[in-house]
């Protein structure tokens, strides 16, 4: 009976730990939001962002962070969108051509692998590479680094989806007769909202992202107005600011942070949504 | 139109297609052939790009691999750039020890927790707790780092150094305070473990799931109690897959930059208690590319700096990804 | 008591669709039952609620009463573990648990807190009367997953029976099974009788017949006849009933 009682007791303990780990996890996201918008709010104005820095900014002047707003949308689009050019058809030729073969294996675990591979390294790399082709810092230097970021991720969100296409969709298609390349329209149409939320993923990954633009792209306070000027971008506006020793400066950056986290959780709940809304037609 | 044809042959005759829909056939599986082509080049050319930056940063790492042996630059404690030392050892050290901090602090509540989520809740809760780590794995490292300046770092200062220091600090080296800042390995390693706690659950809740319910079911009817079953199934089956999700997660926080650079104080030196700065080697890489141009030899430190953090990590993720894929191909 | 099993009310719902309706039944001790009908007619539904493993289902609703000796299992007092011990099961397909063949025996046993001396000869003795012992007491310490499809089913139903059940289930344990394999489990399943109330499930009137003692005939979730096995074969009382065995129907 003693032992019974020991078996049953462990038995409850281990459960309530488990709950209590969860319920951790929940009360530490709490702190952080509750943080980030206890503190940034204050600093929050529509000047921070409708504006570009102006002369005295980072001793406390006025201005916004503007330039690091659009910075970031334009590294992120740019980044996500080259790197959508290799993703996609890659993706689509494991489903296609390359089925279960070694091949698909290891263009998995090649993705898996630059997956693992950190942004600070990236940023390396494509400092080297700029110095290889003798770019300067600049956007279009941020956007090919960022694209070596979100390449994995984009691909391997992409290839889930496309795991979860019926097999029978595939044979139907091809017992009509049609070659791969007309089943891969198929495919296509059939995971286009999978497509546009994975899209979405990569960009709101890539405009959080700091380490890889830190040597590449730059930094400035202007407005970028071709692709080889450096651009600025919000991750490095909170991180500069806030090794700022002013009060003003220090706030911004915290407001700055909150943009960026709403941004960003934006973009993910939108995401949803348009997963939601896209696929309608879709066969499930 | 013309695409029906081969279809509508009879089935006698589809050896002898008529020489119209021959044609059409032709076009039709030359797209067919450009498209794998065109397919199978852009899944070659991304093997051949991850090779190309290994390859990269190894040809701008080799200036100062000629003039330095490879060993010594690992094991020397010496950075003075100035004075042509490039010891990276404080560094490889540094990411090490806050790394297993970080994993110190998240591995327990981590597994516990996807076992929670894969074995013990309804898939309406689960529903509701799932958006919560995507949440959390979704704020951008900047964040992570601006949160620790303005509340782990002050915790640190103001409670745990002088409670910890005073109690534990006094005997053990490792909990004695040396640094009255709050800018420590312990901030860092706080840090990192709440941003890898995501992956970590992720991982292990999948593996979980993925063991067949009738072993569930099989220890269940030996009368055996809901946390002997999880017991037996993670022990049994599902712990190489937990295995796999914390090296994972080390992977990841071992790269980790700039959560890092904001919270850890940054100061060379091998770090010997929780509330040492310390100076990870991403924080390395970051912080030194505004001064390297002036120093020779220094840009090549760091892209052998960089290189290093690349192997130490995919080593450890290639690892974890293997344990993976035996698991998948197994089950 | 002359019937350790009985069910009293019993209805179960899988959301909206009324699996189990309103079941009725005392099972008679020390004798094998069998629950026969097409397949999807609540069969292993039934089997699953006399030891409460139905409720891993998260969608399931369950209402009435099983007693076993004379306790009702699914009173909220009742200690699950308890029930689940008393009442082992066997599977549809033979399912070793990842680990030694002596291990997949002796796991039951070290949970229930048997002591390692008479762990050892609970394993042989389990592993003997299901008739594995010659074959496999050379190696014990090997993976349970080394064994054929037969052999694993005689482990699993060692496994269940060195914890000492009352009643044993057997959810269509030979199904998966080549012919000369379910002729040895199923002459096992003889030889259990007279030590262990069994309630099998099949969807083989052959089998049924040369096993059963006591049948249940079910049929969309109802428990449409049941009898003692002479009975119900020879003189089948519904149309119902007489037109599955005849295999007019299912």
């Amino acid at each position: 009976m003693n032992r019974e009682k020991r078996r049953k007791l462990l038995d409850k303990t281990m459960a309530w730990f488990m709950r209590l780990s969860m319920a951790g996890s929940a009360v530490i996201l709490a702190l952080i939001l509750g943080i980030i918008i206890w503190r940034g709010l204050p600093g929050l104005s529509l000047e921070l962002i409708t504006k570009p820095p102006e002369g005295s900014f980072y001793l406390g002047g006025g201005g916004g962070v503007l330039n690091a707003i659009l910075g970031s949308l334009y590294l992120a689009l740019g980044g996500t969108l080259l790197a959508a050019l290799l993703a996609v058809p890659v993706v689509l030729f494991i489903h296609t051509y390359a089925g279960k073969s070694r091949l698909a294996t290891w263009l998995r675990l090649t993705l898996d692998v630059m997956w693992g591979i950190p942004s600070i390294v990236y940023g390396a790399f494509g400092f080297s590479l700029m110095i290889l082709v003798g770019l300067r810092a600049s956007l279009l230097a941020g956007i090919i680094t960022l694209a070596f970021v979100v390449l994995p991720i984009l691909a391997r969100t992409f290839d889930e989806v496309l795991m979860l296409v019926p097999k029978e969709l595939r044979e139907s298609t091809l017992s009509l007769g049609t070659t791969r390349f007309e089943m891969l329209g198929m495919l296509l149409r059939q995971t286009l909202p999978g497509l546009v939320t994975a899209l979405l993923l990569a960009f709101g990954r890539a405009i959080g992202d700091g380490a890889s633009v830190l040597f590449t792209a730059g930094y400035t306070d202007r407005i970028p107005e071709s692709l080889f000027e450096p651009v600025a971008s919000l991750p490095l506006a909170i991180f500069f600011q806030l090794s700022a020793p002013f009060k003003e400066v220090q706030a911004r950056a915290y407001a700055s942070a909150l943009i960026l986290t709403v941004m960003i959780l934006g973009i993910s709940l939108l995401a949803q949504v348009i997963s939601r809304r896209l696929g309608r037609n879709v066969i499930r | 139109m013309e695409i029906s044809t081969r279809e509508a042959l009879p089935v006698g005759q589809s050896e002898t297609k008529p020489k119209s829909s021959r044609r059409v056939d032709n076009r039709r599986l030359m797209k067919d052939a450009l498209a794998r082509r065109g397919l199978f080049a852009a899944a070659i050319l991304l093997i051949v790009l991850l090779f190309f930056i290994a390859g990269l940063l190894f040809v701008r790492a080799l200036p100062i691999l000629r003039d330095y042996p490879l060993v010594q630059l690992l094991t020397s404690v010496k950075w003075r750039p100035t004075h042509g030392e490039f010891g990276l050892a404080p560094f490889v050290l540094g990411s090490f020890a806050v790394t297993l901090v970080a994993m110190a602090l998240a591995v327990v509540p981590a597994v516990f927790s996807g076992i929670y989520l894969a074995e013990y809740t309804s898939a309406k809760r689960r529903s509701l707790l799932k958006p919560i780590l995507d949440l959390l794995a979704g704020i951008p490292s900047v964040v992570y780092g601006l949160w620790g300046v303005l509340f782990v770092v002050p915790l640190i200062r103001e409670v745990i150094a002088p409670w910890l220091g005073g109690t534990l600090g006094q005997s053990i080296p490792l909990f004695a305070v040396t640094n009255p800042s709050g800018y420590s390995l312990l901030a860092g390693g706080i840090v990192l473990a709440i941003m890898v706690f995501p992956l970590m659950v992720a991982v292990t809740d999948e593996v979980l799931r993925n063991i067949p319910q009738q072993m569930r079911e099989s220890t269940l009817a030996l009368g055996a109690t809901r946390w002997e079953t999880t017991w037996c199934v993670v022990r049994h089956a599902g712990l190489p897959g937990v295995i796999a999700a914390v090296v994972l997660a080390f992977s990841r926080a071992f790269g980790e930059t700039l959560a890092i650079i904001m919270v850890i104080g940054n100061t060379v030196q091998i770090p010997r208690s929780l509330f040492d700065a310390a100076y990870p080697l991403p924080a390395l890489i970051a912080n030194a590319y505004s001064e390297m141009m002036s120093v020779p030899l220094y840009q090549s430190a760091l892209m052998l700096a960089a290189l290093v953090l690349m192997v130490i990590v995919l080593v450890f993720n290639i690892v974890a990804r293997l344990i993976i894929v035996r698991l998948s191909n197994k089950g | 008591m002359q019937h350790p099993l009985s069910v009293k009310n019993l209805n179960v719902w899988y959301g909206a669709q009324h699996a189990l309706k309103d079941i009725n039944i005392d099972l008679p001790a020390r004798q094998i039952t069998a629950i026969i009908g097409p397949s999807g007619c609540g069969k292993s539904t039934f089997l699953k609620t006399l030891n409460r493993l139905l409720e891993l289902n998260e969608s399931v609703r369950i209402e009435g009463k099983v007693m076993v000796d004379g306790e009702n299992i699914y009173d909220p007092s009742v200690d699950v573990t308890d029930i689940r011990t008393r009442i082992g099961l066997l599977a549809q397909k033979p399912f070793p648990l990842p680990m030694s063949i002596y291990d997949n025996v002796a796991y039951g046993m070290r949970i229930h807190g048997i002591k390692n001396g008479s762990v050892e000869n609970g394993v042989q003795e389990a592993l003997t009367s299901v008739g594995l012992w010659e074959e496999v007491s050379g190696r014990l310490k090997a993976p349970a997953t080394g064994l054929s499809g037969g052999q694993q089913q005689r482990l699993c139903l060692a496994r269940a029976i060195a914890v000492k059940p009352a009643v044993l289930l057997c959810d269509e344990s030979t199904a998966s099974l080549d012919p000369i394999s379910a002729q040895g489990i199923e002459s096992l399943l003889m030889d259990l009788r007279g030590q262990y109330t069994l309630v099998i499930v099949t969807h083989n009137i052959a089998q049924a017949r040369r096993l059963a003692d006591y049948v249940m005939f079910m049929w969309l979730g109802e428990l449409v006849e049941h009898g003692p096995a002479q009975t119900f074969f020879n003189e089948p009382q519904l149309p119902l009933t007489q037109a599955y065995l005849a295999r007019k129907i299912g």
